[in-house]
């Protein structure tokens, strides 16, 4: 139990990123960069198994602890941790990365080395962000995150990339200093506490007394910071510009693992540490939510291009996810956390098969498309299945989460609820209206004719993800088992510590002036 | 006799100069010379590990010297370490400068040394008197490296300019140093505050006025906005190598003349000076970040970049408190290696280093000087893990704890808008098609002063806590917090 | 009976002229001069406020600022004989390859 997984789990991917610097970017030496990448990336896959395997299910703490003293002058640990929120997290990021890695193995020549590089540190910096237990440590890796993203969608990705890279960083960057201002006003906090030290060690923080004044503001600069990478609607703008020009690879890491920090920063830091702040503020993100569910999956219907109607897909299904954690009970959080991990398979897998219908024809218009049943009979019994999972049909992996969320929305405030539930039949409009006119009716267009079904490397990269989704969709308790008690942890410090406030006799959260 | 060894790295560097200047007419090329700058650095800084006051009652006071004008304490050893770097980063970057622009070499490098002698001078005065005339020599070497290619005539506009706007800067700083020693009958700092405070002097209105005067004067030295005008044209006149050594250590060196003067000599007045210095820092932050998003000449860019620099420096200081101070220096510390290392890629790529456009591709055609752009840009926006967000962080906190929340998100803010023009030239770097060949090779001094300046760069950014144990011997404090805690002893 | 006053009222009037002729004049010798004045007016603020407090040090002070003083005029003078080997024009609106 003394070796370090979790470091590890950030170490190895920065090594093997080092090791690529000192093999010449030439075209020999292709096959050699595309393996170690490959080998390196899938023995953190291995690992996060292992991680899974030795994990304690029944116990809701963190377990694999590792703290070392970093800046001990402002109190900054080196401290990391996984419970159950954040260990399947840990494994859709060790299991989506290898196939980002395989899916560009035809599409990427140009500059492949760095393109390897950089899809490695981002996986340090995806695995930094959801062990770090110490906020500057979080910020760390959160910000540092945003370095590779912006180069895999600036270098590799299509026409307008320059565009979107430079947006995506602008939006992300400008959420996420407002957060640093509010870790570093917690830890001012604390400095003002009885101890009189700095700290950004998260279990002291979760113990601290917010004022209500400040938890106000806190949870706003957290929230926003999360509200953007999310993305909630109003602030979702980034995301269809940076899906749309981003590579495939990119595309499936972005939606895969990235967006679930926002969510996964709601549950882990946002709630947690401003009880008060964020049950007064839950009706109106569940109201953003609701809005997004629709407004994502209408905007979804109209869209001519493929990836950019995956995109706001994204944006829809993601606000389940916010939903069910705003309502904060076992079920909603349950399914939230579920549906993080479905909508990294099941969007992983559509932006895969885009990618691959992409390859083929270099275009991802819909229109452009048709007919392709007869000709690629394959790939498109593989989309089928992930359309069907995506929109979340019973026995799939997509319905588990969403019943969930449903279920624990529904009983914290029914008319949302409903509303939500629409979302759930526009899904199925938009995805099954873009399936039948990509593969259904006659061959439109001479070129689709000759297309090649999927080939031994394709299914290497999707297989993976269809059985995920099946194993997801029949064996849910296998992957709830472990996050119960955490969830159940957390929903037990939110509302306690709110109703201790309760009943010291200050029921209502004052907006300060 | 004794005191002398504390002014060991100053004598060092301005003998240096002298023996340069004597055997002037005998150096012909830069190489040998520079050589033997960055070994007088070198001396200075070992030799101000070898002779360290003893700190009799508590550890890391301050110690003065020469009849209480010089301090020999952790701050001024914390400086005068910073500015042996850069005048030996400086010293390596000019090499081929140098030669290609057929300058003089010893008397180059004669200027260089005095200047950083007249930095040295300002960061351990312990009297406004000793503080101006260290300010001056640093500034007098100044204007004439600026103008020393006296065959570019945009060299000579930058010298004229930057002469004019800085005398007359220096006339106002002394005419603050005329009133306060009017009121107080003192020019040494300790004098000065318990004047202050046992005569209550805290609103004579000479007091103001000598204030407001040394702050405006000490602001055009770090470029604070309304003083900032001369640097971006001072920065695009002068050759590059001047320009770094400029926006490293007179930017350095006037931060720390400001920081002892005011925890040191005027801490009665902290109220005062704090929202004199606030005014600075929010003008300097936002006027900085946004005009520097137009320009199309890296230099310029650079020179709007330090400006928004300055402002961010300078919220430690507004705290008023050692504890901010220490953000400050920490802040000035990483800005001079960092601003050296980008100046360094501008050098390094010769002729075309100056024209922004000129970076497109630069990534496809010279892979590692791109990435060491790269690094730089990276920290001067303030990403983690490089040491500028480190920098950042500790300014950024010390605001929040002393309750300057508008100052502290105005400076998010900027850094926001500075993150676009730092990554437009990320975005010609990595995104963009290549323009003609491939930039000549990296000369070996410049490659040297780079690997330093990235190597600060990163480690600043992983184990922040080590510089002060490279720079100050442990007696004289252990953190930066700890040194300027010892400046109000 | 001539005070401290008058010798700082004297003085700041000479600042100020100093000030104005960098402000106003556009032939960069005056500029220079008026610089001097400026200097030149701080040191009788020294001298004043020196004999004022019957302490030495504001005579000693001047001394040095003399000295800087000079050293300031003659790089003031060497950079401007550079310029005007350029420029033949001593007007610095005639400066135009730097942006303000």
């Amino acid at each position: 139990m003394n070796f370090p997984i979790l470091t590890s789990l950030i170490a190895l991917p920065i090594a093997g990123a080092v090791l690529l610097l000192f093999i010449r970017d030439e075209e020999r030496n292709e096959p050699l960069i595309r393996n170690i990448a490959l080998i390196v990336s899938v023995l953190v896959f291995a690992e996060t198994l292992l991680l899974w395997t030795r994990f304690n299910p029944a116990s809701a703490d963190f377990q694999f602890v590792e703290r070392h003293a970093w800046i001990p002058a402002f109190g900054i640990d080196y401290f990391v941790g996984v419970d159950g929120i954040s260990l399947l997290l840990l494994v859709l990021t060790g299991f989506l990365t290898p196939i980002a890695l395989l899916s560009s193995w035809e599409s990427v020549h140009k500059r492949l080395k760095m393109f390897c590089v950089f899809i490695l540190l981002l996986e340090s910096a995806m695995m930094g962000v959801f062990v770090s237990l110490d906020l500057f440590l979080f910020y760390v890796f959160w910000d540092a995150m945003l370095v590779p993203m912006y180069f895999l969608i600036g270098i590799w990705g299509y026409d307008r990339r320059i565009y979107a890279a430079v947006k995506f960083i602008l939006y992300t960057m400008a959420g996420s200093v407002l957060m640093l201002l509010a870790i570093l006003g917690l830890a001012y906090l604390h400095s003002q506490g009885t101890t009189g030290e700095y700290t950004f060690d998260l279990l002291k923080l979760y113990a601290m007394d917010v004022p209500r004044s400040q938890q106000f503001w806190f949870f706003l600069a957290f929230a926003l910071a999360f509200a953007i990478k999310v993305p909630l609607f109003p602030f979702h703008t980034w995301l269809p510009d940076a899906h749309v020009e981003a590579p495939t690879a990119g595309s499936v890491i972005l939606a895969g693992v990235l967006l679930k920090m926002g969510t996964y920063g709601l549950v882990r830091f946002a709630f947690p540490l401003f009880p008060e702040a964020a049950s007064f503020f839950a009706p109106y993100l569940a109201g953003l939510a609701v809005i997004g569910i629709i407004y994502g999956a209408l905007v979804a219907m109209v869209q001519p291009d493929m990836k950019k109607l995956v995109a706001y897909s994204s944006v829809s299904h993601l606000g389940f996810v916010v939903l069910g954690i705003a309502a904060m009970n076992t079920q909603g959080v349950q399914g939230a956390v579920y549906q993080m991990l479905n909508h990294g398979v099941s969007t992983g897998g559509l932006f895969l098969i885009v990618g691959m219908l992409s390859d083929r024809r270099h275009t991802r218009l819909i229109s452009e498309y048709g007919g392709l049943k007869n000709v690629v009979p394959r790939l498109v019994a593989v989309f089928f299945l992930i359309t069907l999972s995506s929109i979340g049909l019973p026995g799939l992996n997509g319905f588990v989460g969403e019943f969930l969320i449903l279920l624990g929305a529904f009983r914290w405030d029914p008319r949302l609820a409903a509303l939500a539930a629409t979302g759930v039949i526009l899904s199925a409009t938009y995805m099954l209206w873009m399936f039948q006119r990509v593969n259904y009716g006659p061959v439109t267009d001479e070129k689709n004719a000759k297309l090649p079904d999927l080939q031994p490397r394709e299914w290497l990269v999707i297989a993976p993800i269809v059985a995920i989704a099946i194993l997801m969709g029949i064996f849910p308790n296998l992957f709830l088992k472990p996050i119960e008690p955490s969830v159940n942890r957390l929903i037990g410090q939110v509302s306690q510590r709110s109703s201790q406030r309760l009943q010291a006799g200050n029921s209502e959260l004052r907006i300060p002036n | 006799m004794s005191d002398l060894v504390f002014l060991l790295p100053e004598l060092v560097l301005a003998g240096t100069a002298l023996v340069l200047i004597l055997i002037a007419r005998h150096v012909s090329r830069a190489q040998a010379v520079a050589v033997s700058v960055v070994v007088a650095a070198m001396a200075a800084i070992f030799s101000g590990w070898a002779f360290t006051p003893e700190a009799p009652e508590a550890p890391a006071a301050m110690t003065v010297v020469f009849g209480g004008t010089i301090a020999a304490d952790g701050y001024a050893r914390f400086f005068k370490v910073l500015f042996a770097a850069t005048l030996a980063l400086a010293a390596l970057l000019s090499v081929k400068h140098v030669d290609t622009e057929r300058v003089p070499p010893a008397e180059y490098y004669a200027l260089l040394l005095l200047a950083s002698t007249g930095m040295m001078l300002a960061a351990s005065a312990a009297d406004l008197l000793i503080l101006y005339l260290g300010l001056e020599l640093m500034i007098l070497c100044a204007y004439v490296l600026v103008g020393i290619t006296v065959n570019r005539p945009i060299a000579n506009e930058a010298a004229i300019k930057y002469f004019l706007l800085g005398s007359f800067a220096s006339a106002l700083l002394l005419y603050g140093i005329a009133l306060v020693y009017g009121v107080t009958g003192a020019t040494d700092f300790a004098a000065i505050a318990s004047a202050v405070s046992e005569r209550n002097l805290t609103r004579h209105p000479f007091m103001l006025a000598g204030l407001a005067l040394m702050a405006g004067g000490l602001a055009f030295k770090i470029a604070a906005v309304p003083f900032h005008a001369w640097a971006p044209d001072v920065y695009q006149g002068a050759s590059a190598p001047v320009a770094a050594f400029l926006a490293a250590g007179s930017k350095a060196a006037g931060l720390a003349a400001l920081v002892r003067v005011c925890l040191a000599a005027f801490a009665p007045e902290q109220r005062i000076w704090s929202e004199m210095l606030a005014g600075l820092a929010v003008l300097s932050m936002i006027v900085g970040s946004l005009l520097a998003i137009s320009q199309t000449n890296m230099k310029r860019l650079l020179a709007y970049s330090s400006i928004a620099h300055v402002g961010y420096a300078l919220l430690g200081l507004v705290t008023g408190t050692p504890d901010g101070a220490s953000a400050t220096i920490t802040y000035a510390f990483i800005y001079s290696f960092m601003t050296l290392g980008a100046f360094g890629v501008v050098i390094a790529l010769g002729e075309r280093g100056e024209d922004l456009l000129a970076y497109r591709g630069l990534a496809a055609t010279a892979p590692v000087t791109a990435a060491l752009m790269f690094l730089f840009l990276l920290s001067l926006t303030g990403i983690p893990p490089t040491a500028g967000f480190v920098a950042k962080f500790a300014v950024i906190l010390s605001a929040v704890r002393g309750g300057h929340v508008v100052l502290a998100v105005v400076a998010v803010m900027c850094s926001v808008v500075s993150a676009f023009f730092y990554l437009r030239v990320a975005v010609m770097m990595y995104m963009m098609e290549p323009q003609g060949a491939a930039p000549a090779r990296v000369p070996g001094a410049v490659a040297a002063a780079l690997a330093v300046a990235a190597f600060v760069t990163i480690v600043g950014g992983i184990l922040p806590d080590t510089f002060t144990a490279w720079t100050v011997p442990p007696s004289l404090g252990k953190t930066p917090t700890e040194i300027t805690r010892a400046l109000t002893r | 009976m001539v005070s401290l006053n008058h010798y700082l009222v004297l003085s700041a009037i000479l600042f100020a002229i100093g000030t104005a002729g960098v402000f106003v004049r556009r032939n960069l010798i005056t500029i220079l001069l008026s610089i001097e004045i400026m200097l030149n007016a701080v040191n009788l603020t020294f001298v004043a406020f020196g004999r004022a407090l019957g302490a030495a040090d504001g005579q000693i002070i001047v001394f040095f600022v003399m000295t800087v003083a000079a050293a300031e005029a003659a790089v003031g003078l060497a950079i401007v004989i550079a310029l005007f080997r350029h420029r033949e024009s001593l007007n610095p609106d005639s400066w135009t390859a730097l942006k303000w």
